[in-house]
């Protein structure tokens, strides 16, 4: 995909002296922008959602749709005029700021480009300004993408100017550079401060940061409300502007040098992010359910697939940073669950958090298989290539041991103890049960989202755009599934036993289907790889 | 007479629409250490590949130890180990992670498994380095991972593309002494390299590809007494005509002044 701005080549003397002002080398920064532009062409940079044409597209087109009804309502609740921009423009923000904090991270953290082009003379500064090129292209999607509609709905509040609708993009584009750069100065200040080691897990940290401020933000602002700061404020207007804009200077000068140490010697700190995190979890870890799995589940190719599986599911970077962001959302919503109290017995027909726990164990799950596909190191699947394709079938099941003991059994077992002090052995044992067969029916059809051998795609970001339909989806089919298990399940202890029986078997023969399923998938998967001339065969550069 | 465990008949195979083997046949015995050589792009690493049951013939038949490919695939990978040229790994797990793996994919015994990656950890001088992940690893411990990791099985028929890039002087020597250890116990090997003198110290037999077809096969002492040539290298130069130093050598170093 061709970035908007590139295609206009007459345009770019007129970025010359931006650029060289940057400190930028012209010439080579125009030759790196073609060179990822051309890359980006022939599908090589699919993991990075400015150079996915269909990707960004998609993204743009799920954000419009999401943002014109939001406009719409607050349309109809008619608004004043400058809350109805802040909003949209806090909103602008914090979706872009999502998606650019993760994309920034990729490109910066992931130099796989970088290590090809460190010996060459280029200057850090060009390199990091080329490489991050695509960061305005999906300014220039999702800005149109998120306000185009927000902006004419305007017209319709109340004191509404003619002009309304340009000053709503005008701001919603100054809001999308400054949140862009926000992103970029980030990683200059993490790439300054934090130890090359850390950097890759800095970064995945750094993800999360837009998800917690929408868990905590809430909480954040009663607690500052709470504080006596409108008292200490003083009441001089003019004190006031001047903290004002000091505080914005603090602002650009933070955003300055952030972006000072990111373009200072990026290029020389590649082979150290490289190899970043390199011993991180790498220790003796043998598997400690791997004699169970090699004894129940299929052997020593069910083995493989669990440990390979658990290994790469804890180190590989594209896995990581697209999960950690996620497991927040689970993991918040259990415990915010948890923290108005101990949950109530479901048994008593009283409606209680606990009946989410199933669901957001299926949840969880369910982006586990969908982002299990991609990984970083997809080109080392030639290795499975070569076995036997008959092992398949037991890495398949070896795959679905991992998620069934650790997605499923164990963090049930670790409340039934608890879950029993509190309702009593019987009740506490039967929701257990209930809720493994139930979360097991989950995981039965969310191993069909995995189609290829773990860990062997490219990371393809057409993934990030469906992430919020998904999101939604999904929370639409839990909160269906929790209003069926409460008003129609929990109503007796035999009718849970019953649909405990049910849900089990079924989940028994829809998991045996899966496995077939996925296994075969595994091998038409590997049968393309072996029909692309010599592709998987290049040698990462190290 | 030797066992064939390798017969390749009129073999001939496609990418897209550019033919690159023509209808090429010859045979592999147990025991054997044969070199396969070739310009680059003759054809080799798809002969390998073929034989590895990783791409199918277009036309013509392959047999591995009696079984036909690409019908008995399975049972033939079971059989074979295989080091492909510069190969990309999944860099995130360790040197011992990797060789479970494909031993484990390869249904080898737990206990025969560790006790084997103990053994060639050892031999190759990594069992201090097996805990690092394979991204810090350098090339030639790669290498030395990836050769390992095509032992584990103890198959019958190995093949080895490009074995030794990497490898240091006494790592090279070693291979060297293993390989002909493993074709002593049985194991036949084929070999394909660019690196001559090698091939000329352990191959009992080469076979010359050239533009897709085999334009030469014997021992190496008959491929020399047929051309007149006094080494490998030379019998390689008059068969593929790159004989004499190449016109474009000087070409580029007058582009350069």
């Amino acid at each position: 995909m061709k970035l908007p701005f590139v295609n206009l080549t007459s345009l770019r003397p007129k970025a010359t002296p931006l650029l060289v002002a940057c400190g930028i080398d012209v010439k080579r920064f125009w030759l790196l922008v073609d060179l990822f532009n051309q890359i980006s062409e022939r599908g090589e940079m699919m993991d990075q959602l400015g150079r996915n044409g269909v990707a960004l597209r998609g993204a743009a087109i799920v954000y419009f749709v999401f943002s014109a009804l939001i406009g719409l309502m607050f349309a109809m609740v008619p608004l004043p005029v400058m809350a109805y921009l802040g909003i949209f423009m806090a909103f602008t923000a914090f979706l872009l700021v999502s998606v650019l904090i993760s994309e920034a991270g990729n490109s910066l953290l992931n130099p796989a480009e970088a290590m090809v082009l460190a010996h060459q003379p280029i200057n850090g500064a060009t390199y990091a300004a080329a490489k991050l090129s695509h960061l305005l292209s999906i300014v220039l999607y999702l800005v149109p993408g998120i306000n185009a509609i927000p902006a004419l709905l305007g017209l319709m509040l109340k004191n509404s100017p003619w002009y309304y609708p340009f000053l709503h993009l005008a701001c919603a584009f100054a809001v999308g550079l400054v949140s862009a750069l926000f992103c970029c100065a980030l990683f200059g200040w993490m790439l300054r401060f934090v130890p090359v080691k850390r950097l890759k897990a800095a970064g995945q940290l750094a993800g999360t940061v837009p998800l917690m401020f929408m868990m905590f933000g809430r909480n954040a602002g009663k607690l500052f409300s709470r504080l006596p700061l409108a008292a200490s404020m003083p009441n001089n207007r003019a004190i006031l502007w001047g903290l004002g804009i000091a505080l914005t200077a603090a602002g650009v000068a933070a955003v300055v040098f952030g972006m000072r140490s990111l373009t200072a010697d990026y290029l020389i700190r590649v082979a150290g992010m490289t190899r970043g995190g390199a011993h991180a979890g790498s220790h003796t870890r043998k598997p400690k359910l791997g004699a169970i799995v090699r004894r129940f589940f299929g052997g020593q190719p069910a083995l493989a697939g669990f440990a390979f599986v658990s290994r790469m599911m804890l180190r590989d970077w594209q896995f990581r940073r697209q999960m950690i962001p996620l497991l927040m959302f689970p993991l918040i919503s259990l415990g915010s669950a948890f923290s108005s109290g101990w949950p109530a017995d479901p048994f008593l027909r009283k409606f209680t958090p606990i009946h989410v726990m199933p669901h957001a164990l299926g949840f969880l799950l369910l982006f586990v298989c969908t982002l299990m596909r991609f990984g970083n190191d997809y080109k080392g699947a030639w290795v499975f290539v070569s076995i036997p394709s008959r092992a398949l079938n037991g890495f398949a099941r070896g795959i679905h041991a991992l998620l069934w003991l650790d997605g499923i059994l164990i963090p049930n077992l670790i409340a039934l103890p608890l879950l029993a002090w509190r309702w009593g052995i019987w009740h506490g044992a039967l929701f257990i049960l209930y809720s493994i067969a139930a979360t097991s029916v989950y995981l039965a059809l969310e191993l069909r989202l995995i189609e290829n051998v773990p860990f062997s795609k490219q990371m393809d970001t057409s993934i990030q755009s469906l992430t919020l339909p998904l999101l939604l989806g999904s929370g639409i089919v839990a909160g269906i599934a929790v209003a069926v298990q409460y008003f129609l399940i929990f109503r007796s202890p035999v009718v849970v036993a019953v649909s405990t029986v049910v849900l089990g078997i079924a989940a028994w023969f829809g998991t045996k289907a899966t496995l077939g399923t996925l296994a075969v998938a595994m091998r038409y998967h590997l049968g393309l790889l072996s029909a692309e001339n010599g592709t998987i065969y290049r040698e990462i550069p190290v | 007479m030797t066992e064939t465990i390798v017969e390749f008949r009129k073999v001939a195979f496609s990418y897209d629409y550019t033919e690159v083997l023509h209808e090429i046949s010859f045979t592999l015995g147990r025991g054997e250490i044969v070199g396969l050589l070739g310009p680059n792009g003759a054809g080799k690493s798809t002969t390998i590949k073929i034989i590895a049951g990783i791409l199918a013939a277009g036309s013509g038949s392959v047999f591995v130890a009696g079984l036909p490919l690409p019908e008995r695939t399975v049972d033939v990978k079971q059989r074979i180990g295989y080091v492909p040229e510069a190969a990309a790994l999944f860099e995130s797990l360790t040197g011992q992670e990797f060789l479970e793996l494909m031993g484990r994919l390869h249904d080898v015994p737990e206990e025969t498994l560790q006790t084997r990656i103990r053994d060639i950890l050892a031999t190759f001088e990594l069992t201090g380095d097996r805990q690092g992940r394979l991204d810090t690893y350098s090339k030639g411990m790669r290498q030395k991972i990836l050769i390992g990791a095509a032992l584990l099985h103890n198959p019958e028929l190995i093949l080895l593309d490009e074995p030794l890039s990497g490898l240091d002087v006494s790592a090279a020597i070693m291979i060297k002494d293993l390989l002909a250890a493993l074709a002593a116990d049985g194991k036949t090997i084929l070999y394909s390299s660019h690196v001559l003198d090698v091939v000329e110290k352990i191959c009992d037999r080469a076979l010359i590809i050239h533009k897709g077809r085999l334009i030469a096969e014997g021992t190496v002492d008959d491929l020399k007494s047929s051309t007149g040539q006094s080494t490998l290298e030379d019998v390689f130069r008059s068969l593929t005509g790159s004989a004499g130093t190449n016109p474009g050598v000087s070409t580029i170093v007058a582009s350069l002044r």
